[in-house]
C-alpha cells in the first residue's frame, strides 16, 4: 500500500518519534517542576501560618501578662491612703504625690496617671501620653460603672494606646475621689519582642475597635484571640488582632517559579537534539521492514525472512511470517467447510451486516428456484419480502440485536412468486473483535411438516361421525365471538339441540342404527338451518349451532320457530328404514359486548333446552331470565329438599275429613309439609313435582310414612277410630317398599294398619303391573283400605276400576270447585253414582264454600274435606280439635 | 354711659394689663433672693460638720429675712453643694457657685484642703470664700491682696499652739508625739508645732504623718513610747482618731498617752466610731465655742432654736455646735456686708467685709469682725477645750 493512499499526509514515524520522546521529557520535566514548586509553596505557607499563630500565641501572652501586672499595679495603688489623701489634699501635695508618680512610671510603654473625679490629671507630672479628649470618657465610663475599664483609645498619626482605668474609692465617701489609668502602648511592648520588625511586615490590632499598628494591606493573614483579664465579671477583655503579610513570600515563589520555567525550555532543547538521534536509530530497521513488506505486496517475495534480532521489529517480522505461513495452512483447511455450505440440503444464505446477499448454496438454489446471479449483491429481502407479518420482522430483529440469532417458523418467497414455509435459522457472525460480520441464515422447507399439523388439526376439531366441528372446534370459534372488548365480538344466537328419545332409537336399531340417525340429523340440521350457521356435534345426540351475521332477529327467530316446531322429521337411514324424530331446541340469544363466558352461555342455553324438555319436548324455548331464575329455584329446592329429607324436616300436617252432615271428624289426610330454614315455607305444588321428576318423591313417601306412623296412636287416642290417608309415591308402589313398610309397621303395633287408607292417583291405575297389584294386595290383607286420589282427572277404564281393590273414590276438587256448574254437577253426581254401583265410598276434595258442602250433601256425598272445616294442620293443632267441626269459612 | 364702644373697651383692658406688669416687674426685683453658697462635705459618711454649718445659716437666714432681708427687701438665700471633702469637687462646685447670679460669697467647711484649693479661684474670680471650719494658716495667711479669703473659725497658728500649751498645762507633758494628716491642713499644723513648740514649753521629737484611710497607727504609738512622751497632739479627724483612741485604749491602763487634739474630730462621729475607747482615753479636745454653760444670750437662743428644731434633747447634744455658732455669726456678719455695700457685687461685699461695724454674736462680740489685714474674726482668746462624751456630747473643761 502506497503512502499516496492515505487520506492526510501523516509526518514521518523518525519525526513523530522525535517529537514525543521531547514533549513527553518536557512535560515530566515541566510536571516534576511544577510539582515541586507546588509543594515549596505549600509548605512555605503552612510555615508562614503556623509562623503567625505562634507569634500570635507569643503576643497575646505577653499582652495578657502585661495588663495584668498593669492591673495588679493599679489595685494594689487604689488601695494606697497616700493617694485617697492625695485626692483630698491640696496645695503641696506635689511632695508626696511626684515621688510616687515617678516611681510607678518606670517604663517608656506604660504611663500612669492619678485623674480626679473628672477625669484630670492631678500631678502635673510632664509625660507624653494621650490628649484626654481621647480618654475622658473611657474615665467617664469607669467612674460612672465604679469599675475598671480596658479600652483601647486611638491616637493621632501613631498607633493606639490600650487605656485600663481603674476609679480610685475610699472608705470615706461613696463616690470615687478619683481614678488612676494606666495608658499602655501594646505595640512598642510587641516591639520590644522582636516580632514586629518592620521587615517582617507583621501588624498587629487591638480591638473591639481595632487600634492598628503600621499599615494593613493585601496579601495578609489575620489571627485574632480574645483576652480576658480578671474576673470574667469584670469585664476587662479585648480582642488581639494579629496580621502578617505574606506578599514578600509569594514574590519569593513567583521568582522560583519563573526560574523553574526557564529551566524546563533549557531542557527542552537539550532533550530535543538527543530525541532525534534516537528516533533514527529506532526507524532504520523498521524502513528496512517496510520495505519486505512492499516487497510481498507486490508478488516479488513470499515470505520474510526471519529475522534474528530479538527486538520488537524483529517479533513484528517473525509476526508477519508466521501469519502468512498461517494463512495458507487455513486457506487449506476451509476447503472442507466449503464442501459441506456447497452439499448441504439446508438452504444456507450468507449476507453482510447490511442484509446484501453475499453467498448462498446450491440447496438455497434449488428451493427458491433462483439463479446464484439473481441473488448475490441484492438485499436478502427479496426473499421474504411482503411475506412475513411485519410484528414477526420486528420480533426477528429484536432477538438478532439483543441475543445475535433467531429460530422459528417463516415464509420465503421462491421466484415463481410462491411462499414457501420454513424452518428458519439466522444468527450473527463476528470476527474475533466482535466486529458485526453479518448473517448466517439456514433454512428447510417444512410444506410436509405444516400440512400434516393442519391435518391433525382438522381431526383435533371434527367430530369423526358426522365430520361437523366438534366442541372444541365451536369452543374455539366461540371464543373471539364473547370477547367483549374484541372487535370480533358481535350479536349470535347459540342453539342447543337434541334430538328427542334417542335412547329409544338406540334402543330400536341398535348403535349404528342411531349413529345413521345422528348423521342424518346433522345433514338434516345443517341443510335446514338458516344460513349461514355454524353446527357442531357436541356429544351423542347433542347439536350445538351458532346463527351469526343474520339480517334480522326476529326473522331468525321466525325461521327457527318453524324449523323445530315439527313434531316428526321423517329420516331414511340406510338400512332403507324411516322414523320420526323431534327436537328439543334450548335457544339463547347474545348481544355483541355482553361479557358472558362460554360456559354461562351453554349453561343458559342448557336451561332454555331443559325447559324445551318440560314443556313436551319438539319444540325451540328461548333461554330468558326468568326461565333462568326458575332454573335455579328448581335446582336450589332440590338441593334443599334433599338435605330435608335427610334432616327429616318434613313433617306431616293433618287435614280432617268430615261427615259433612254433622261436622263430625271421620278421617284425617296426612300432606307433607315443608319449612326449610333457608327457603321459608314451599309449597308442595312446588317440591312435589321436583320430588317426583327427581326420584326423591319415594324418601319423601317413606319419611312421611313413618312420620305418620309415628303420629297415629295419639291421633287415635284423641280420635278413636278416624282413619288416616296418606299419599305414596308409585316408585314405592312398584317396589314393594309400601308393603315392605306397613308390614314392618304391623309386625310392631298390630292393629294400626286399619286405621290407614292408602292414596294412589288414578294415574298410578294407568300403567298397573301384576306386581303392583300384587303389593297392592297385599296391602290390603293388611288391613288397609286404598283410595283413588283426584279421582276425574285421569282416564281410568271402568272395568280396571272395578278389578281393583279400592275402597273409596276421591273427587278432585277441581270438580267441587265448579260444581255450581251444571257440567261438573253431573260429572259428581256421575262418580257418586258409579261408585254407588260399585260399592265404594266417596269423598269430596276441595270443599271451601257453604255453596259447596250444600251441592255435595244434595248429590249425596257426605263427606268431604276442604277449607270450609280446616286446612291441613300440625298434630299439636289436631288434637286441640273437638271432635265435631263447625263450617267456618263464610262463603266466598 | 349705656353704650361703649366695644374696641375702646379693648383698649382700656390693654393699658390695665401693661400697668400690672411694670408692678410686678418692679416688685419681683425687689424681692430677688440673695445667695449665700456653702460647698460641705456632705458625702463624707461620718461628718456631721456640714449639717451643722447649715443648721447655723438657715437660722441666721430666718432671723435676717424676718427683719426684712437684705438690701431693702431681699431675702437670703443659701445654695449647697458637696464636695465629700475631695478638694477637685471642692473646687469645682466653687465655679459653678460663682456662675449664679445674686450669689455674694461662698462659705467653705470643714475640710482645709478643700478650701486652700479653692483659693486660687476665689481670687480670680472675685469671689469672697469665707472658712466657716477649717484652721489650716494658708487660707487666710497668703500673699493675694486684696484677698477675698475669710474665715470665722480656729486658726491652726494659735489653735495647734494653745492644744500644745493645753498638753503641758494639763498633763505636764514637756515632750508629746504629734500625729498629722499628709494634707495641707497637716502641713499647717506641723508648721505651727515646729514654730511654737519651744515658746510653750513643749518638746516634739516626734511627728508622724499618715494619710486618709490609714488603718493602724500602732507603730506611732511604739514609737511614742520609746521616745518617752507624756501626750499626744493629734491633728484628725473622726475616723483616724477613732482609730488612734481604739489602739491606746487596747494598751493597758498605764501606758495610755493623753491626748490634745485638734477639733476635726468634733465634726463628725467620733464617739460612735471609737465607742467605749472615749472613756478610756484622756481626750480633749481644742474648741471656739460651746452651746454648755455659755450664758450669752445670743448663744442661748441659737441653742434654743437648734434644739427644737434638730429635735436634739440638749445643749451638749447638738452636733458640731462650733460649726452652727460661726455660720450663724459669719451669715449675720455677711448680711451686714451686702446691706454696706448696697448690692451683690462681689468686690463691694469683700471690701465692706473689711469694714464691718462691731458685731454682738453668738461665739463673740466682734468690735471689728475683719480688717484689710486681719481676715480672721477670731483669735487665740476664743480657744477652750472640751472632753467628748460616749454620747457625743463636748462637755468644756475650765472656761479660761
Amino acid at each position: 500500500m502506497s503512502p499516496s493512499q492515505f487520506p492526510v499526509s501523516l509526518p514521518t514515524l523518525r519525526e513523530r518519534i522525535s517529537r514525543s520522546v521531547s514533549d513527553l521529557f518536557g512535560s515530566y520535566a515541566f510536571l516534576a517542576l511544577a510539582l515541586a514548586w507546588l509543594a515549596i509553596s505549600a509548605a512555605a505557607l503552612a510555615h508562614k501560618w503556623s509562623q503567625v499563630e505562634h507569634d500570635k500565641t507569643l503576643l497575646s501572652a505577653r499582652l495578657r501578662a502585661d495588663l495584668e501586672n498593669i492591673l495588679a499595679q493599679q489595685e494594689a495603688l487604689n488601695r494606697s491612703p497616700v493617694l485617697w489623701t492625695g485626692l483630698t489634699d491640696s496645695m503641696g501635695r506635689e511632695a508626696y504625690m511626684l515621688p510616687l508618680v515617678k516611681e510607678i512610671n518606670q517604663s517608656p510603654e506604660l504611663r500612669f496617671q492619678v485623674l480626679d473625679y473628672l477625669g484630670r490629671e492631678v500631678v502635673g507630672l510632664v509625660l507624653p501620653g494621650l490628649a484626654p479628649d481621647a480618654y475622658l470618657p473611657v474615665v467617664s465610663e469607669a467612674m460612672a460603672q465604679r469599675r475598671a475599664l480596658l479600652r483601647p483609645v486611638p491616637r493621632p498619626q501613631r498607633s493606639g494606646l490600650l487605656v485600663l482605668v481603674v476609679p480610685i474609692v475610699s472608705p470615706q465617701s461613696d463616690d470615687p475621689v478619683g481614678a488612676l489609668m494606666a495608658s499602655y502602648d501594646p505595640f512598642a511592648a510587641m516591639d520590644r519582642l522582636k516580632l514586629l520588625a518592620p521587615d517582617t511586615g507583621a501588624r498587629i490590632a487591638v480591638g473591639p475597635a481595632a487600634i492598628g499598628h503600621g499599615g494593613i494591606d493585601a496579601f495578609v493573614l489575620t489571627r485574632t484571640e480574645s483576652i480576658q483579664l480578671g474576673e470574667p465579671a469584670r469585664a476587662l477583655g479585648l480582642t488581639l488582632t494579629y496580621i502578617d503579610s505574606y506578599r514578600n513570600l509569594l514574590l519569593a515563589l513567583a521568582a522560583l517559579l519563573a526560574l523553574f520555567w526557564g529551566l524546563t525550555r533549557l531542557a527542552r532543547g537539550v532533550v530535543m537534539r538527543k530525541s532525534q538521534k534516537v528516533a533514527r536509530e529506532l526507524t532504520e530497521r523498521l524502513d528496512r521492514l517496510v520495505t519486505i513488506c512492499d516487497e510481498i505486496a507486490g508478488g516479488t517475495r513470499t515470505l520474510p525472512d526471519t529475522d534474528p534480532h530479538g527486538d520488537e521489529i524483529s517479533r513484528l517480522t517473525n509476526s508477519l511470517r508466521s501469519a502468512l505461513v498461517e494463512q495458507q495452512g487455513l486457506a487449506d483447511r476451509l476447503r472442507p467447510v466449503a464442501r459441506v455450505f456447497d452439499t448441504s440440503a439446508q438452504a444456507i444464505l450468507v449476507t453482510s451486516p447490511a442484509g446484501e446477499i453475499l453467498d448462498v448454496n446450491p440447496a438455497l438454489l434449488k428451493l427458491t428456484g433462483y439463479e446464484r446471479a439473481h441473488l448475490l449483491g441484492h438485499s436478502a429481502g427479496k426473499l421474504y419480502r411482503d411475506q412475513t407479518a411485519p410484528a414477526q420482522t420486528t420480533e426477528i430483529r429484536r432477538s438478532l440485536r439483543e441475543q445475535g440469532f433467531w429460530r422459528g417458523e417463516t415464509q420465503v418467497r421462491r421466484a415463481d412468486g410462491q411462499t414457501v414455509p420454513v424452518m428458519y435459522s439466522v444468527s450473527r457472525f463476528s470476527d474475533e473483535f466482535g466486529a458485526d460480520r453479518g448473517y448466517v441464515t439456514s433454512f428447510s422447507d417444512i410444506s410436509e411438516i405444516k400440512s400434516t399439523q393442519r391435518m391433525l388439526h382438522d381431526l383435533a376439531m371434527r367430530d369423526a361421525l358426522t365430520g361437523l366441528p366438534n366442541y372444541r372446534a365451536i369452543s374455539a370459534h366461540l371464543q373471539p365471538l364473547l370477547a367483549a372488548e374484541s372487535s370480533a365480538g358481535k350479536d349470535f344466537v347459540l342453539l342447543f339441540i337434541d334430538l328427542d328419545r334417542l335412547k329409544n332409537i338406540n334402543d330400536s336399531f341398535g348403535h349404528e342404527g342411531g349413529d345413521d340417525v345422528i348423521r342424518q340429523v346433522a345433514l338434516y340440521l345443517q341443510d335446514n338451518l338458516p344460513k349461514p350457521h355454524y353446527l357442531s356435534r357436541r356429544s351423542g345426540d347433542e347439536f350445538i349451532c351458532t346463527l351469526e351475521d343474520y339480517a334480522s332477529f326476529e326473522s331468525l327467530r321466525q325461521s327457527l320457530e318453524e324449523v323445530f316446531r315439527r313434531v316428526a322429521v321423517p329420516m331414511r337411514l340406510s338400512s332403507g328404514e324411516t322414523l320420526q324424530v323431534s327436537f328439543s331446541v334450548g335457544a339463547i340469544r347474545h348481544a355483541a359486548g355482553e361479557s358472558v363466558t362460554l360456559r354461562e352461555l351453554l349453561v343458559g342455553a342448557g336451561n332454555a333446552l331443559q325447559a324445551a324438555k318440560e314443556m313436551g319436548r319438539a319444540q325451540i324455548c328461548w333461554h330468558n331470565p326468568a326461565l333462568a331464575q326458575r332454573r335455579q329455584r328448581r335446582l336450589r329446592v332440590e338441593q334443599r329438599l334433599r338435605h330435608a329429607i335427610e334432616q327429616g324436616a318434613l313433617a306431616p300436617h293433618y287435614q280432617p275429613e268430615l261427615d259433612m252432615r254433622d261436622g263430625r271428624i271421620v278421617a284425617f289426610e296426612a300432606l307433607a309439609r315443608w319449612t326449610d330454614e333457608q327457603l321459608g315455607p314451599v309449597s308442595p305444588a312446588e317440591f312435589i313435582p321436583v320430588a317426583e321428576e327427581t326420584g326423591l318423591i319415594s324418601a319423601i313417601t317413606e319419611l312421611m310414612f313413618r312420620k305418620v306412623l309415628a303420629d297415629l296412636p295419639t291421633l287415635r287416642q284423641h280420635f278413636p277410630r278416624v282413619k288416616v290417608a296418606f299419599n305414596t309415591s308409585p316408585g314405592l308402589l312398584e317396589k314393594d317398599g309400601v308393603f315392605a313398610l306397613l308390614a314392618e309397621l304391623n309386625a310392631s303395633h298390630s292393629g294400626l294398619c286399619e286405621a290407614l287408607e292408602l292414596e294412589i292417583t288414578e294415574t298410578h291405575l294407568a300403567g298397573v303391573s301384576t306386581a303392583f297389584m300384587a303389593q297392592l294386595q297385599s296391602i290390603i290383607g293388611l288391613g288397609v283400605q286404598v283410595a283413588i286420589d283426584d279421582f276425574g282427572t285421569g282416564y281410568s277404564s271402568l272395568s280396571r276400576l272395578a278389578a281393583m281393590p279400592v275402597h273409596r273414590l276421591k273427587i278432585d276438587a277441581s270438580f267441587v270447585a265448579s260444581i255450581h256448574q251444571e257440567s261438573y254437577r253431573r260429572v259428581v253426581q256421575t262418580i257418586l253414582s258409579l261408585s254407588s254401583a260399585l260399592g265404594l265410598e266417596v269423598t269430596a276434595e276441595g270443599v271451601e264454600t257453604e255453596a259447596q258442602r250444600s251441592a255435595l250433601l244434595a248429590l249425596g256425598c257426605h263427606r268431604g274435606q276442604g277449607w270450609l272445616y280446616a286446612r291441613a294442620m300440625p298434630l299439636a293443632q289436631v288434637l286441640a280439635l273437638s271432635q265435631r267441626l263447625e263450617a267456618s269459612l263464610v262463603e266466598s | 354711659m349705656m353704650a361703649t364702644h366695644p374696641g375702646f373697651r379693648r383698649m382700656r383692658f390693654l393699658f390695665l394689663g401693661i400697668g400690672l406688669f411694670a408692678l410686678a416687674g418692679a416688685s419681683l426685683a425687689a424681692s430677688d433672693p440673695v445667695y449665700i453658697g456653702f460647698d460641705g462635705a456632705y458625702g463624707q459618711k461620718t461628718s456631721t460638720s456640714a449639717p451643722a454649718i447649715e443648721r447655723g445659716v438657715r437660722a441666721a437666714m430666718e432671723d435676717i429675712n424676718r427683719r426684712g432681708g437684705v438690701l431693702g427687701g431681699r431675702p437670703l438665700r443659701l445654695v449647697t453643694t458637696d464636695n465629700q471633702g475631695v478638694s477637685a469637687r471642692g473646687r469645682d462646685n466653687f465655679i459653678e457657685l460663682a456662675q449664679k447670679k445674686d450669689l455674694m460669697a461662698v462659705l467653705g467647711g470643714k475640710f482645709s484642703p478643700v478650701t486652700v484649693e479653692v483659693l486660687p479661684h476665689a481670687q480670680a474670680l472675685k469671689l469672697p470664700i469665707i472658712s466657716v471650719w477649717g484652721s489650716a494658716d494658708p487660707i487666710t495667711d497668703h500673699a493675694d491682696r486684696p484677698s477675698y479669703a475669710f474665715r470665722l473659725s480656729l486658726k491652726d497658728s494659735w489653735g495647734v499652739e494653745a492644744m500644745m500649751a493645753h498638753a503641758v498645762r494639763r498633763y505636764r507633758a514637756k515632750t508629746a508625739c504629734a500625729l498629722v494628716p499628709n494634707t495641707s491642713w497637716g502641713r499647717s499644723g506641723d508648721a505651727v508645732i515646729k514654730a511654737r513648740a519651744a515658746a510653750v514649753g513643749l518638746k516634739v521629737p516626734l511627728t508622724h504623718w499618715y494619710n486618709w484611710g490609714d488603718q493602724s497607727f500602732a507603730g506611732f504609738l511604739a514609737d511614742c513610747e520609746r521616745a518617752r512622751v507624756q501626750a499626744i497632739v493629734l491633728i484628725a479627724n473622726e475616723r483616724e482618731a477613732a482609730v488612734l483612741l481604739k489602739e491606746i485604749a487596747a494598751l493597758p491602763p498605764e501606758r495610755r498617752l493623753p491626748v490634745v487634739s485638734h477639733w476635726g474630730v468634733t465634726g463628725g462621729v467620733l464617739h460612735e466610731l471609737a465607742g467605749e475607747a472615749l472613756g478610756q482615753v484622756r481626750f480633749e479636745v481644742v474648741q471656739t465655742f460651746s452651746f454648755v454653760g455659755n450664758r450669752r444670750p445670743q448663744a442661748r437662743a441659737l441653742a434654743a432654736r437648734l434644739m427644737a428644731e434638730g429635735g436634739f434633747a440638749s445643749e451638749a447634744a447638738i452636733p458640731s455646735p462650733a460649726g452652727s455658732a460661726h455660720a450663724y455669726d459669719m451669715t449675720q456678719l455677711l448680711a451686714m456686708a451686702v446691706n454696706r455695700a448696697g448690692s451683690t457685687r462681689r468686690e463691694a461685699v469683700r471690701d465692706a467685709l473689711e469694714r464691718l461695724p462691731a458685731y454682738d454674736g453668738v461665739v463673740r462680740r466682734y468690735a471689728r469682725p475683719f480688717t484689710p489685714e486681719r481676715h480672721d474674726a477670731l483669735d487665740a482668746g476664743d480657744v477652750l477645750f472640751v472632753r467628748v462624751e460616749p454620747s457625743g456630747a463636748l462637755l468644756p473643761i475650765g472656761r479660761r
